[in-house]
């Protein structure tokens, strides 16, 4: 955008010095705001990787791992009898055993739901970054028309 | 820097080129390290599905499984053709739930593709406002990051509940008619049970 706009005005004030000194900086600063932008979507691409989408499953399996945890240290009922030979322990362990494993299996699958949930977060953050970049490359270049005027004057 | 204006348009083609390149480069490193994704990748969350449902299934079978044999023993059935009849329904209905599990979790490594291949158009947008930032390409952006949704995984549910309405269901409500038919048997043979039933209308 900014391209067009410098050459319109480098060919109708080809002969100014000072006009092509206000382009010349214009477009330093514009390739100034492009690194930057260009940075933020390096960034950007670096938490979309394989490697992040990993860590962020893990994140989401360790976080639902966590929340089941009161519900894991709930006293749940025994037998209304005593069972003879320790039977109520072992039965007791074995569905113990049984929550944790089915409690495993549920971190394991909610992990995959922090996923896109991050990548959603990570996606608004970038775009509300490169905004703002968009708008101070739109604004400075918005405000070449009215230097070089004034350089033709 | 003393251009004139055939020194801008060289300029202007200038940057447009690196703007194609950074473009290009850009693209080739987002499908660089998309590649990444492999199917062992969408594979983790279909197994993943099928481990949590497929327990809760069987969660649900056993006792099932376990309050149909003994209403057949209760009832005299065990080893009848109504034994086999109301296993092998089961056992369809149980197929079925399989089924239906290994679906979902087909649907939820689908849904994991969807999600990565929409993160890989957003990236592609950032890429091509980074190269132009003062371009209008930046509104597309800003809407990218709101598209997704988290995604959640609910517990399977009653899956054989069918199977319990229509023949465990049944087997009460024959349980309950076989009382009630020998209730009106002796009604109706009021010789037989003489005294045990209250007679309708003063037994006229």
């Amino acid at each position: 955008m900014l391209a067009g706009t410098a050459s319109q005005m480098y060919a109708s004030n080809a002969e100014g010095g000072a006009e092509n000194s206000a382009v010349a900086n214009e477009m330093r600063r514009q390739r100034e705001y492009q690194q930057r932008a260009t940075g933020l979507f390096n960034q950007s691409l670096g938490q979309s990787a394989p490697q992040a989408a990993q860590q962020q499953i893990q994140q989401g399996r360790q976080q639902a791992l966590q929340a089941g945890q009161p519900a894991m240290q709930m006293p749940y009922a025994a037998s209304t009898v005593p069972l003879p030979g320790g039977q109520d322990r072992l039965s007791q362990a074995r569905l113990s055993s049984q929550l944790g494993l089915g409690q495993q299996a549920n971190a394991n699958l909610q992990g995959y739901g922090n996923y896109p949930l991050q990548q959603s977060l990570k996606d608004m953050d970038i775009g509300g970054q490169l905004g703002v970049v968009n708008r101070e490359a739109s604004q400075s270049a918005g405000v070449l028309p009215a230097e070089l005027q004034q350089a033709s004057q | 820097m003393g251009c004139g204006s055939s020194d801008a348009g060289s300029y202007e083609r200038q940057q447009q080129q690196q703007q194609q390149a950074a473009i290009q480069q850009g693209v080739g490193q987002v499908n660089a390290a998309f590649s990444g994704f492999t199917p062992q990748f969408y594979q983790g969350v279909q197994n993943a599905y099928t481990n949590y449902e497929t327990p809760q299934l069987y969660q649900q079978y056993q006792p099932m499984n376990q309050q149909l044999g003994y209403k057949l023993a209760n009832q005299g059935l065990l080893g009848s053709g109504a034994d086999q009849f109301l296993h092998g329904q089961l056992a369809q209905q149980m197929g079925q739930a399989q089924q239906q599990i290994g679906n979902q979790a087909l649907g939820a490594s689908r849904g994991l593709q969807q999600q990565v291949g929409q993160e890989k158009g957003n990236l592609i947008s950032q890429l091509q406002t980074a190269s132009d930032p003062s371009s209008i390409a930046q509104q597309a952006v800003g809407q990218a990051g709101q598209l997704s949704a988290p995604s959640t995984f609910q517990p399977i549910g009653q899956m054989l509940q069918n199977f319990a309405t229509m023949y465990l269901g049944q087997q009460n409500a024959n349980t309950y008619n076989q009382f009630a038919n020998q209730y009106l048997s002796a009604f109706n043979n009021p010789g037989v049970y003489a005294g045990a039933i209250p007679q309708p209308f003063g037994g006229q």
